[in-house]
């Protein structure tokens, strides 16, 4: 092979390897992406009941009802508007009524939600800056602070 | 003094150790190239076609690759030149080290850190006397095997409240109140224990727990008091002084919570009075007449530093106005004022932490 | 006093890697042999007192010394000892103290062993090095200072983070930090190859084993990072692509890349800019790594605000390492040698590749973790970017990798012949391919993928036992000169054979969770529920107190074929001096599976809530990665990389600096 065929083997091998990554990446960006919104953004977009979702805010106190089978359903509040959720499994140590919570799942209705995970998240008074990262593996994310959710 | 001693010696070892290179001025035969690589790399050939890893034809070309990169390496070493070695350099460089070492290291350290504090560690530390440290020690290993003993946890908490230990009084009395079931008190003893963990503030946490206290026995007159607090710090002035006047009503004023309320009141009256005019003022009239009161609060201050109560509320007010320097400022100067003071400055620390004003020194 | 005295340590630490940084760069630029010569000493004195500066904290960490607000923060006096000593790293300022030494042991160690190498490149790296501890330390003294004492000290401390007082995770970070740092080294030689304008197969012979050692470290504590997430955390994953692991996922890719890269540098002279350029991506993501991950940036850019000082500060770091030597590479780089092109088809083709697919997935991840925090900083919109996107994009560039790594691995230098190679590995080939089909024959309506993982898996495994079989066997000689060969095989050989087939297992072992059964259930004591092959039984629940913690823990006995053959306890704990709960998950190992347990509250009818896993083979997944660090351990060792200690063998000795 001469020097210029060489090179432009080369060339091609970069070109095809980058493209199909950067297609792999258009193409998920497009279908995995999830918006998390408060309850308040999710009554005004009015979003499609089926999409994939994120959303956030305080658990409504005297809202979480257990019922069997690990069932549990609870209201998700921002102090302006608020979005019930469905949910089924283990909830998180840290899930308290007044606290912050993420739940991920699939908006049945408006103002209904069912989710297929939950996660408690942090006051930042009660949990020290420093572990924040590993706790942010265990899933309690700090998705905005809690004065933005509250308003 | 050892500790300054230990000092001067560490900079002067650091100090050697970075001058000693200077001193050999000979350009050493030390210098090392690569070339030394590509000889190995050559050995490492042979080794290989020696023992048929490699074939021969193989041997020679990598033979002969590295040799050509050993010409090459040889030509470049050449073109680079002799190392130098100018003493005028060195000196300078020594010069250097010997003035900008201490320069960077003392200043600096004189200003961050805290060389009169000695070390305490907690073995060697006074604390509380040895009989009760004995007791407390006693309980918790009988609480360790007879986790269910709720008499237990409730004669530890108070001893616990007593030595600082917050967080185990908490614990201990949540324990309680669990094993021996809910009582009035059980439930205020908890919510104090609660305030007292947070540094004064009372969180919704400790409010619930005075709150079932209240409904148990509506005359529990910690979680009262503890009530008119909460009102106090939500901001609610004149609730917070209705509280406290009908709680001052039914007690006996010489009492110590008596006494804790008669100054509640004496400090709120001024506030609540002041608040109502207050609020009923414009937005913009209203900033500026908190600046004011606050303005004569620092003034009465500087006259008088011994109320320790008052920096709190000036630091406290600093905060609240979004003014951390002047907050900062105030907190060196209440500091200032207690420094001899033990108990106080410990109250003006955790109440600097609580608003994460800066360390204490 | 000790306090103080490691206090001042630190403080002269600062003044010692200043001078390290410009004095011997003042000698690189003059040529001036003495001042170079004070890069080493700079480096072994700056090591000494960073040691000590750790030494005394430690020290406070068990006196318990309240005096220091960072003791009060995060110890009690309850800890066990173990944790006491972890506790020094558990937390913000401690773990910077941790980097800075790991970062001053590297420079010591290169200080000390790398004395063979040409005089300017060896000064200019140590003096890259010291200005990488001046920033760190300047760093901690000014925005994160672990010896800020308090006045009274309070008798007590606040407990250490419950999550933390595990062995897995009190060794995780030190693993890691091994990892990252030693990625400063690569970083420096390849400054240190800009400023001298130098450049050639000795230098990658220099650096491959630095960065080896990174390598194998960080491996190990994505690893071990990974098992403590899958215990500790109770919810059966391994891997949850949050942003925490792809900051430590995205060095080890870039790093892997170089590995390989430096090793087409050092044989065929080529690849050098691109080497440079890895070098430098690789502890620029490191320093991403561990600061963005520190300052919670990558988990929202509100949480800048959190504490903007240290915030803008570590920004300010992060500008001038990376935002420095990129700009340095891009005025410099053009100015190196270039190296030859090469043929396609060979090794140095097929590492190319590899070299390609790994800065791509790296790029993939890069995108994913950073594009939510670029699309709130734009536009206020918050997205999430889970596992189904990396799973989409990672992983088809992971397979074709994984396809034609054994095919790079025997090709020859210069020009390879792909055809006779494919003959050569026509059995390894087959095999997989039976293996494959057999496993879809049996588990014909299960996974899809799963199967075709393994098979890459055991492709990887055989492709790499073919490889050192070709080498020792050659052309047809007697199995005892073969074994004898195998064995003479240089050790770099067999290290990477070793780390391929690493790579290979792990494969196996995460298709395996394919097969894995999850049930969640309530159980009363004395229901029973199947996962799996077992029976998994609840015998019963309570309450125990630990050393520090109060636990309410279920106790579930597991029944395989009729038979006991073990029993889980998980439980929840509550940590003196903290309120908040943690689970603790309950292993069973069967073989090279796992059935794991994970508990949650009792309902008012008096059930337990249970997560009940049965894993097959997920051990695989973490044997795979020990492998791979073995591995990279094993090429450390090869005899050529030592030769800078060899020269200095042979030259008269080199004036130690203390």
């Amino acid at each position: 092979m001469t020097r210029k065929g060489r090179r432009l083997a080369m060339i091609g091998a970069v070109a095809v390897v980058l493209g199909i990554a950067a297609s792999l990446v258009l193409f998920a960006m497009r279908d995995s992406i999830v918006f998390f919104y408060g309850p308040t953004e999710l009554a005004q977009k009015n979003i499609a009941p089926g999409t994939r979702l994120r959303i956030g805010g305080l658990v409504e106190t005297g809202s979480v009802v257990k019922s069997a089978d690990q069932n549990v359903s609870f209201a998700v509040s921002d102090g302006n508007q608020t979005v019930k959720v469905a949910y089924r499994g283990q909830l998180p140590d840290l899930f308290r009524e007044g606290q912050g919570v993420v739940a991920e799942g699939v908006l049945i209705a408006p103002g209904q939600f069912k989710a297929d995970s939950v996660l408690a998240k942090h006051d930042e008074n009660y949990m020290p800056k420093e572990v924040a990262d590993t706790l942010k593996k265990q899933g309690h994310w700090q998705e905005g602070q809690k004065s933005e959710t509250k308003k | 003094m050892v500790l300054w001693f230990s000092l001067a010696i560490l900079t002067g070892l650091a100090v050697l150790a970075l001058l000693w290179p200077l001193s050999r001025t000979r350009v050493a035969a030390d210098e090392a190239d690569d070339s030394v690589f590509y000889t190995q790399e050559l050995a490492d050939i042979e080794r290989d076609a020696e023992r048929g890893l490699i074939g021969p034809a193989e041997a020679e070309a990598a033979r002969a690759e590295a040799a050509r990169r050993l010409i090459a390496s040889r030509r470049r070493q050449g073109g680079e030149g002799e190392t130098s070695a100018s003493p005028n350099r060195a000196r300078w460089a020594a010069l250097a080290v010997l003035i900008a070492i201490p320069a960077i290291a003392l200043p600096l350290y004189l200003r961050i850190a805290s060389p009169d504090l000695p070390d305490q560690p907690l073995a060697s530390r006074e604390t509380a006397p040895e009989g009760v440290q004995d007791a407390v020690a006693q309980i918790e290993r009988h609480l360790a095997k007879n986790p269910n003993d709720g008499r237990g946890y409730e004669v530890v908490a108070p001893v616990y409240m007593e030595m600082g230990r917050f967080d185990d009084a908490v614990r201990a009395l949540s324990e309680a109140a669990r094993l021996l079931g809910p009582s009035a008190s059980r439930f205020s003893a908890l919510g104090q224990a609660r305030v007292a963990q947070s540094g004064g503030v009372v969180t919704a946490e400790a409010r619930a727990d005075f709150e079932r206290a209240l409904s148990l026995d509506a005359n529990d007159l910690r979680a009262r008091y503890f009530i008119a607090m909460a009102a106090e710090q939500d901001g609610n002035n004149a609730k917070a002084l209705d509280a406290y006047r009908t709680l001052a009503a039914q007690i006996d004023p010489s009492s110590p919570i008596g006494q804790a309320v008669a100054a509640k009141i004496a400090e709120l009256l001024p506030k609540s009075e002041a608040g109502s005019v207050v609020a009923a003022l414009p937005k913009d009239d209203q900033t500026k007449m908190i600046r004011a009161m606050v303005a004569g609060l620092a003034q009465k201050l500087e006259s008088n530093p011994a109320d320790a109560d008052g920096w709190m509320r000036l630091i406290r007010s600093y905060v609240v106005l979004g003014e951390p320097s002047q907050a900062e400022a105030a907190l060196t100067k209440a500091r200032a004022a207690f420094a001899t003071n033990a108990d106080v400055l410990r109250r003006i620390n955790d109440e600097a932490r609580n608003l994460k004003l800066g360390a204490a020194p | 006093m000790i306090v103080e005295l490691g206090h001042y340590a630190l403080v002269l630490a600062l003044a010692v890697s200043l001078i390290g940084t410009a004095l011997p760069l003042w000698g690189v630029k003059t040529n001036d042999a003495a001042l170079m010569r004070m890069a080493p000493s700079a480096s072994l004195v700056l090591f000494g007192l960073v040691a000590l500066s750790y030494a005394a904290l430690t020290k406070a960490y068990l006196d318990s010394d309240f005096s220091v607000l960072n003791v009060i923060e995060n110890s009690h006096s309850a800890k066990p000892l173990m944790y006491r000593i972890s506790g020094v790293w558990s937390n913000h300022e401690g773990s910077m103290l941790l980097w800075v030494l790991i970062l001053a042991l590297f420079s010591g160690l290169l200080a000390w062993f790398g004395r063979g190498m040409p005089q300017r490149l060896f000064a200019a790296v140590l003096a890259v090095q010291s200005s990488i501890t001046a920033a760190f330390v300047l760093f901690l003294l000014v925005a994160s200072n672990p010896f800020t004492r308090v006045a009274p000290a309070p008798m007590e401390g606040r407990g250490l983070n419950p999550l933390l007082q595990d062995p897995g995770l009190a060794i995780h970070p030190p693993l890691l930090y091994v990892g990252y740092v030693g990625c400063s080294v690569a970083f420096s030689f390849a400054i240190g190859a800009l400023i001298t304008g130098r450049i050639d197969a000795a230098w990658a012979r220099f650096v491959r084993p630095w960065t080896l050692v990174a390598w194998c470290f960080l491996t190990l504590g994505i690893a071990m990072g990974s098992y403590w997430a899958y215990y500790e955390l109770g919810w059966g994953g391994w891997w949850f692509w949050d942003p925490v692991e792809n900051a430590s996922l995205m060095p080890w890719l870039v790093a892997t890349a170089l590995i390989h890269s430096t090793v087409v540098m050092e044989k065929r002279d080529a690849l050098k800019v691109w080497t440079i350029l890895l070098s430098i991506l690789t502890f620029s993501l490191s320093l991403v790594g561990t600061f963005l991950v520190r300052s919670g940036v990558l988990t929202s850019v509100h949480a800048f605000a959190v504490d903007p000082e240290r915030g803008l500060f570590i920004l300010g770091i992060l500008i001038l390492f990376i935002g420095g030597s990129l700009t340095l590479f891009a005025w410099r780089a053009p100015l190196l040698k270039q190296g030859g092109i090469f043929a396609p088809v060979s090794r140095e083709g097929a590492l190319v590749l590899n070299n390609l697919f790994l800065a791509a997935a790296t790029a993939a991840v890069f995108i994913g973790t950073l594009y939510p925090l670029a699309l709130e900083a734009l536009t206020g919109a918050k997205i999430s970017v889970g596992a189904p996107f990396f799973d989409a994009t990672f992983l088809p560039l992971m397979l074709p990798l994984a396809f034609i790594l054994p095919f790079g691995q025997a090709l020859a230098w210069k020009r390879g012949d792909l055809l006779g190679v494919s003959q050569r590995l026509a059995t390894a080939l087959g095999l997989s391919i039976l293996i494959t089909i057999i496993i879809y024959a049996a588990t014909w309506g299960g996974p899809v993928l799963a199967p075709l993982g393994i098979g890459l898996g055991f492709w990887l495994i055989f492709g790499s036992i073919a490889d050192i079989g070709l080498r020792a066997k050659g052309h047809g000689v007697a199995l005892s000169v073969a074994l004898r060969r195998a064995v003479g095989l240089p050790l770099s050989i067999w290290g990477s054979t070793l780390a391929h087939m690493g790579v290979g297992v792990s494969m196996i072992g995460v298709a395996c969770t394919a097969w894995g059964v999850e049930k969640i259930v309530e159980m009363k004591p004395g229901e029973t529920v199947q996962v799996g092959r077992f029976d998994v039984k609840l015998e019963g629940a309570g309450l125990r107190n630990g050393p520090d913690y109060r636990e309410n823990f279920a106790r579930f006995i597991v029944i395989d074929g009729g038979r006991v053959v073990g029993a889980l306890e998980p439980g929840k704990r509550i940590f003196t001096g903290r309120t908040m709960p943690t689970s603790e998950a309950a292993l069973l190992t069967r073989g090279l599976g796992q059935v794991y347990a994970s508990v949650g509250d009792v309902n008012p009818q008096g059930q337990i809530a249970a997560r009940l896993y049965w894993k097959p083979w997920v051990l695989f997944i973490w044997i795979g990665a020990v492998i791979m660090a073995l591995g990279g351990f094993l090429s450390v060792l090869d005899r050529r990389a030592r030769i800078a200690a060899a020269v200095k063998a042979r030259l008269p000795r080199a004036v130690p600096a203390e």
